[in-house]
């Protein structure tokens, strides 16, 4: 267990280490209005388990700031209201939501748009993140392989969605994700 | 460079936010101002959490909770001096057999007497509770209280606390009366849509749910079952209900202060566990001619749907509610999880950690496994229908998480925490956990006089 000063010191270091990362991979994903809350709700986690973040936290950063996205989600879905939200347990991740880059084509946005939360997250922790699998896996909170099977279908669907735009109608519906 | 490269690459290049920025931090005033607001937060020590499943509010909880409240308030405005003089008045109640409880005995007359005292603790320390021969229940409460009676009445006979675990496709009905597991392979259209939901995910309104009245009629169909440890309800449940724009309808909706609403059957009263206790439910002004009664054998279960209305609970009476109908299989029950907590789980957000009995470990890691495989059986041929098991608490769903066959093929391990999170406040998480450690009523307990 650190010392106060200590650990003062360490979370210092760690946020001086990622904060631009943490920063960027928010605003990919949502409005700027959000990301300081976000940044600091994530951030907060971390320095509360300090003690117990491991050598390489970025990846762990990333899947608490997913996270909290997609709880500040859930929120505005809610509009402070009470109510219900599933969220599959194992097989299911929280969507962070996302936002198209202003750089991309329309038919790009689209086919990513037409992803799973889960695979586009996959997709987005390489393209836009730059993690290798292995990191990108840690961050979406499943095993490196699990990563790759995603990833691969990610890339495969936005593949055949440019080839073919008609083609995201043609997943059956009940393969989809509850948003 | 392949297709799938080329996708990455391309992506790369459309990244928003393709650098660092280079200001910086000690003179970024964001990154200040964030340092600060965690660096003045108390360091906490975190619970270890393993499964993650998301609730609704608990409609049970708030209900109870919306009883405390009226007796707290009405209590509140009451006079004093009038228990000084007047004796006070005294409720009787007999305790009869569950099926979690099928005998009542000294040590389920003494867990009752602490369910009882925990639900009254707080509402008001003058409300004494005790047992009286082998199965009686004595409550007592200053005569200045006696208009609230019939809250202390509810309080103290409401079941309450009781969560339940279903394998949800095996036990869900779809509209033929078969379960949604038997047509799964056959692909039949509503089998699928109660399985995989609709936009909330299944369990949820337009997920293939029923009106009440269309719940109840398909769950009067089924047969009974024999009494079993596995039942959450022993014997029928009465139900009575109004036509379509009758006056027994308008006359139950002007009781609710609600307008009628037309073209739906209305309910006038129940669920009841007999007859005269669904007769004694009907809005006054209303006869018994006027209802259709229609009762639900043991062995079948009418649950509300998860999702309530956006921004208010609704009950049962209430005519946009929805309902799926189950068999009463029950895989784990509230007497197999343990020391119930309210909390916030890693992101912040209140939930409710309980963890599970030995026993409840092996009958979650039993139905976790049976789920896991019949999604496999079912998911062939490219096709990926994930299963599922519900958390119901009272006669609402709460959540019907998936459980993913390719990660947990062999089921998952209960071993460690499990928590509800979503959709609760810090208030209702602090009231469901004290509602799930009070426990469940091992009895049920009938009003005498």
């Amino acid at each position: 267990m650190l010392q106060a000063s200590d650990r003062e010191t360490a979370f210092e270091q760690l946020f001086a280490a990622h904060y631009r990362a943490v920063r960027a991979y928010v605003l990919r994903r949502s409005g700027p209005d959000a990301v300081e809350d976000v940044v600091a709700e994530t951030f907060l986690i971390a320095w509360r388990r300090l003690d117990s973040l491991g050598a390489d936290p970025l990846p762990w950063l990333f899947g608490v700031a997913r996270r909290v996205l997609a709880n500040q989600l859930r929120a505005d879905r809610r509009r402070g209201a009470l109510s219900a939200r599933l969220r599959t347990l194992g097989g299911g991740e929280p969507d962070p939501g996302w936002r198209p880059s202003p750089l991309m084509s329309p038919e790009l946005a689209a086919a990513v748009a037409s992803l799973s939360p889960r695979e586009r997250e996959a997709l987005l922790l390489v393209a836009w993140e730059g993690l290798a699998s292995d990191r990108a896996a840690r961050a979406a909170g499943c095993s490196p392989a699990a990563f790759r099977v995603r990833l691969h279908r990610a890339r495969r669907r936005v593949a055949a969605q440019l080839a073919d735009p008609s083609a995201t109608d043609r997943r059956s519906p009940i393969t989809g994700e509850a948003p | 460079m392949t297709t799938e490269q080329f996708i990455i690459e391309t992506l790369a290049g459309a990244n928003p936010i393709p650098g660092d920025e280079p200001v910086p931090l000690d003179r970024d005033p964001e990154a200040q101002r964030i340092l600060r607001r965690v660096l003045a937060a108390p360091p906490r020590p975190r619970r270890r959490r393993r499964i993650a499943l998301v609730a609704v509010p608990i409609l049970s909880a708030l209900v109870v909770l919306a009883v405390v409240a009226a007796v707290v308030r009405i209590g509140g405005s009451g006079g004093g001096t009038a228990s000084s003089v007047a004796p006070p008045t005294r409720l009787v109640f007999r305790a009869q057999p569950t099926p979690q409880t099928p005998r009542v005995n000294a040590r389920v007359m003494a867990r009752t007497v602490a369910v009882v005292r925990a639900r009254v603790r707080g509402v008001d320390g003058r409300i004494a509770v005790r047992r009286s021969g082998s199965d009686l229940l004595v409550v007592t409460f200053p005569a200045s209280r006696v208009g609230d009676r019939a809250a202390i009445v509810r309080l103290v006979t409401q079941p309450g606390g009781l969560i339940t675990f279903y394998d949800w496709e095996a036990n869900v009905l779809a509209p033929d009366g078969k379960t949604v597991a038997s047509q799964l392979q056959a692909q039949v259209p509503a089998a699928l849509k109660i399985s995989q939901g609709a936009a909330s995910g299944p369990g949820a309104p337009l997920a293939g749910s029923l009106s009440l009245y269309a719940a109840v009629r398909l769950a009067a169909h089924q047969t009974t079952a024999p009494p079993s440890g596995q039942l959450s309800r022993l014997g029928p449940q009465y139900y009575l209900f109004g036509a379509p724009g009758s006056a027994a309808c308008a006359q139950a909706a002007l009781t609710d202060g609600a307008p009628p609403a037309p073209g739906v059957h209305c309910l006038l009263s129940g669920p009841g566990d007999s007859v005269a206790e669904a007769d004694a439910g009907l809005p006054s002004g209303v006869s018994r001619a006027q209802a259709e009664l229609v009762k639900v054998p043991q062995g079948t279960v009418v649950l509300m749907a998860s999702s309530p209305r956006l921004g208010q609970q609704v009950g049962f009476a209430d005519p946009s509610a929805q309902f799926f109908v189950l068999r009463d299989d029950v895989a784990i029950s509230s007497a197999q999880i343990t020391n119930p907590q309210a909390g916030r789980d890693a992101s912040g957000s209140p939930d409710v950690v309980f963890q599970f009995t030995a026993a409840g470990e092996r009958a979650f890691e039993r139905v976790t496994a049976q789920i896991a495989r019949r999604g496999q059986h079912v998911s062939l041929g490219g096709e990926t229908l994930p299963q599922h098991f519900a958390i119901a608490l009272d006669s609402q769903l709460a959540t019907v998480p998936s459980i993913d066959f390719r990660q947990y093929p062999d089921g998952i391990q209960g071993g460690d925490s499990a928590d509800i999170s979503g959709g609760l406040t810090a208030g209702s998480a602090r009231m469901l956990a004290a509602q799930l450690r009070a426990g469940v009523m091992p009895v049920q307990l009938r009003l005498l006089g």
